[in-house]
């Protein structure tokens, strides 16, 4: 028995030993409920003397809020004898709470007979604080992601990222919808690409790509788009290429972003604008018709009944005389007026005489009256083209030149007209002040630029002007002529 | 009556302005015989080919086929018809097209109370009629033109246009006139930006004077055909001698004869004109010569002007001359 007493006072000791290291707060309590034992961490935690916390005394350490809860938990499961485990708010001897978990459960001796209850509590605190943390932050991340999905939907640009060397594409969900594919397939990979784009589209698409590979350069393209139901889609595709820590380029990263509505809108309102220019012509031709051979005319006859009166008038009336001469001249200023209104409107010289006679002539009066010098060259324009091709390179050298005089700041020019079989090549050339072609698109004065290309599209053909700071600028038109 | 009238140039009209038309028949009527009027282009082609007028007046501006594409068919269909533009175009360019294309004149309808009838009767006779003559400097084939003018201000607006557009077109040019001309002229030519310092330095354009000139032709009062030829033979060097190859065309616009005009001596300048035609036929000159109108008032000197004429293949009145012209008769 004493060797009995002395291994239980022995596992007294051990047991105290234990207790009094673990990382636990541990409390016993008795059959009536009450506690018994707490270990000198719980004591080192709560502040409190052992003698504060026997018995019922723990409860006073128990946030206010917790407690009762705490109270029925502890009794229900005492009642029934099974073990339990909830959190609570406990003071500690700073006098903060913190929330502890407590996990208990009943203890019966060696004759199985019910002896009380065992706890050990664990400062959950920080894991509390920093799950409800981690929480907020998945919350955050699910909040950015559904924005950025919500964003590429409602701006129609999906994202992409291509490792060429495994040849992995991931695809944000929007690219699926642009592309017209399933999103649970995976992406298409980059040497399946050329299916999803145009022909013609895929080879400026590819070039741009392997440059970017090479160089690192970032692209910027409009490309038209093949889904598999036929719809083309307009795209704006980017993309940029990113190093890894060697310097090496690891991958493309880009926005594929739908375009199709505002090409539509351009396509609407380039046809609005040819429409107008159109109705313009053929309404300044009819006027300048009018004018020229109708009112033209017709002021003709009138001084020339003036003048078969003037004949008539004996030589004594040299009033009336005088009347009539004055009448006829001012006849006379009258239909020169008409002429030169008619001619400003629509040149008959294109119209009887064809481009080259019309461009030269055009060429000397604006040298005339601005003072400039124009060298004017043509070779091989055919004789006779139709008449809306030849009035689209008139305007576009009218509005050139002008454009011209007007900004380059120099005094000399260069016009050419060459027919090169399939088409006529137009171009204007100084050696002026130039300027910023796209930022002049944008402003005022992009209209005669964009008149100028709406007139080339009417007749099937396409402008192109080179403009540097300092070095000039050099508008050049090309209009196809069918052979016949 | 009828064989009065037969014996009367035949005119065909073609304009689409009825009007205009109807009013030109009756500015005719008494001194041609109109054998038809056609609306259009391809109407006048039809009558021409059936009726054979000596001269067809056609607009340029017509519907269905205009005056320059029934021009070119005219020509195809047979050349002894004469055509004649009559037009609300004043464009030099279409002076050069209808002049190119084979018409013998061009009035402008703005004119034509002054100009038609004379311009028939010069088409008739085969010379050009021109408003201008500025656009001969750009047609080949012209050889000695003759242009009237009013007053010293138009024929320097013309001289200095003529020399401009032959300048411009890299032809030589001399210039045979008073100092007061010459001077005008390079003044109006340095303001459109020509150098003419620089294109005489190169003999492209040589400026004389004209009574210099006309001293060095003239002998015992008349022209001399030995000296003339002198003359000319060493225009014709200046002419090959051009640093950059020699000139296909050598233009010489010059007021020569005029003093003898002015001093009542129009055989000396009549024979002057005559020998000049005779000397020049082999060689590329075009010569055109300005005569004021007031050389041609004195009532004695109004039976020189058609033999002056005559001389020349091609005429142009400026819009003044024709007035006074129609006030001298």
């Amino acid at each position: 028995m004493t060797s009995g007493v002395s291994s239980h006072q022995d596992r007294e000791g051990l047991w105290q030993l234990v207790a009094d290291r673990l990382p636990l707060l541990v409390w016993i309590s008795s059959t009536d409920k009450r506690c018994t034992y707490f270990n000198k961490p719980w004591l080192d935690f709560t502040g409190r003397a052992l003698e504060s916390e026997l018995g019922d005394g723990w409860a006073d350490g128990v946030h206010t809020a917790d407690l009762q809860q705490r109270l029925d938990t502890y009794v229900r499961a005492f009642d029934h004898r099974e073990s339990f485990v909830m959190e609570y708010r406990l003071r500690r001897h700073d006098g903060e709470y913190r929330w502890v978990l407590d996990s208990a459960a009943p203890l019966f001796d060696a004759d199985d007979a019910f002896t009380g209850y065992i706890g050990a509590c664990f400062d959950v605190t920080d894991f509390r604080r920093a799950e409800a943390e981690r929480n907020i932050a998945n919350e955050r991340l699910r909040h950015k992601e559904m924005e950025l999905k919500e964003a590429q939907r409602l701006a129609g640009v999906g994202s992409w990222q291509w490792d060429p060397d495994t040849d992995t594409v991931v695809w944000s969900e929007e690219l699926y919808r642009i592309a017209g594919r399933d999103p649970s397939l995976p992406a298409v990979t980059y040497k399946e690409h050329s299916q999803l784009y145009t022909r013609e589209s895929w080879e400026r698409l590819r070039s741009a790509v392997e440059t970017s590979l090479h160089t690192g350069a970032p692209y910027e393209l409009d490309l038209e788009m093949v889904r598999a139901d036929g719809t083309r889609p307009w795209v704006t595709g980017r993309g940029e290429a990113h190093r890894d820590s060697t310097g090496r380029i690891a991958r493309l990263r880009g926005t594929v972003q739908d375009i199709t509505e505002r090409k539509h809108s351009e396509e609407a309102l380039s046809t609005v604008n040819r429409r107008l220019i159109e109705a313009q012509d053929s309404e300044r031709a009819r006027i300048a018709r009018d004018l020229h051979d109708d009112i033209g005319q017709r002021l003709a006859l009138l001084s020339l009944g003036l003048e078969q009166l003037k004949r008539l008038q004996p030589d004594s009336a040299g009033e009336t005389l005088g009347g009539l001469h004055a009448l006829q001249k001012q006849t006379s200023e009258i239909a020169a007026d008409v002429q030169a209104l008619s001619h400003e409107l629509h040149s008959p010289r294109l119209l009887h005489l064809g481009v080259v006679a019309a461009i030269r002539g055009f060429c000397e009066e604006l040298s005339g009256q601005q003072h400039v010098g124009i060298d004017f060259g043509h070779e091989n324009v055919p004789g006779s083209m139709p008449p809306e091709v030849s009035l689209c390179l008139f305007r576009v050298l009218q509005e050139a030149l002008q454009n011209g005089v007007r900004h380059s700041r120099v005094r000399r020019f260069d016009v050419h007209l060459r027919g090169t079989g399939d088409a006529v090549h137009l171009t204007v050339r100084d050696e002026g002040v130039g300027f910023d072609v796209a930022a002049a698109a944008s402003r005022g004065r992009g209209l005669g630029l964009t008149s100028m290309r709406e007139r080339l599209k009417l007749v099937g053909g396409e402008l192109l002007i080179e403009s540097h700071s300092k070095r000039g600028t050099t508008v050049l038109a090309r209009a196809p002529v069918r052979q016949s | 009556m009828n064989i009065a009238a037969s014996a009367r140039p035949r005119v065909l009209l073609a304009d689409d302005h009825i009007h205009f038309l109807e009013s030109v028949r009756r500015l005719l009527a008494g001194a041609f015989d109109i054998v038809a009027t056609a609306a259009d282009g391809r109407q006048a082609l039809d009558l021409a080919r059936s009726l054979r007028p000596d001269i067809v007046v056609l607009d340029v501006a017509m519907p269905d086929c205009n005056g320059f594409q029934t021009l070119e068919q005219l020509n195809r269909d047979g050349p002894e018809t004469r055509v004649l533009f009559l037009t609300m175009h004043s464009d030099d360019d279409f002076v050069a097209a209808a002049v190119n294309g084979g018409a013998q004149g061009y009035v402008l309808k703005s004119r034509i109370h002054l100009d038609l009838i004379s311009a028939i009767d010069h088409a008739l006779a085969g010379r050009l009629f021109l408003p201008s003559l500025t656009p001969l400097s750009t047609v080949a084939g012209s050889r000695h033109a003759v242009q009237f003018h009013a007053n010293e201000s138009h024929f320097l607006d013309e001289v200095s246009q003529l020399v401009g557009a032959t300048l411009r077109s890299g032809e030589q040019v001399v210039l045979v006139t008073s100092e007061a001309i010459r001077l005008g002229v390079a003044e109006r030519l340095q303001s459109r930006q020509m150098n003419l310092a620089l294109l005489a330095e190169r003999d492209q354009y040589v400026a004389m004077d004209s009574a210099l000139a006309l001293s060095q032709v003239m002998h015992g009062g008349r022209p001399d055909k030995e000296r003339l030829a002198e003359m000319i033979h060493s225009l014709d060097r200046l002419r090959l001698a051009v640093p950059n190859g020699p000139s296909s065309r050598l233009t010489i616009y010059g007021d020569m004869s005029v003093s003898l005009c002015r001093n009542g001596n129009f055989e000396g300048a009549l024979e002057l004109e005559r020998m000049w035609n005779e000397l020049t036929c082999a060689l590329p000159f075009f010569t055109v010569c300005g005569y004021p109108i007031e050389c041609f008032e004195h009532s004695g000197a109004r039976n020189s002007l058609p033999n002056l004429c005559a001389e020349h293949s091609a005429v142009s009145y400026t819009r003044h001359f024709a007035q006074r012209l129609r006030d001298i008769n």
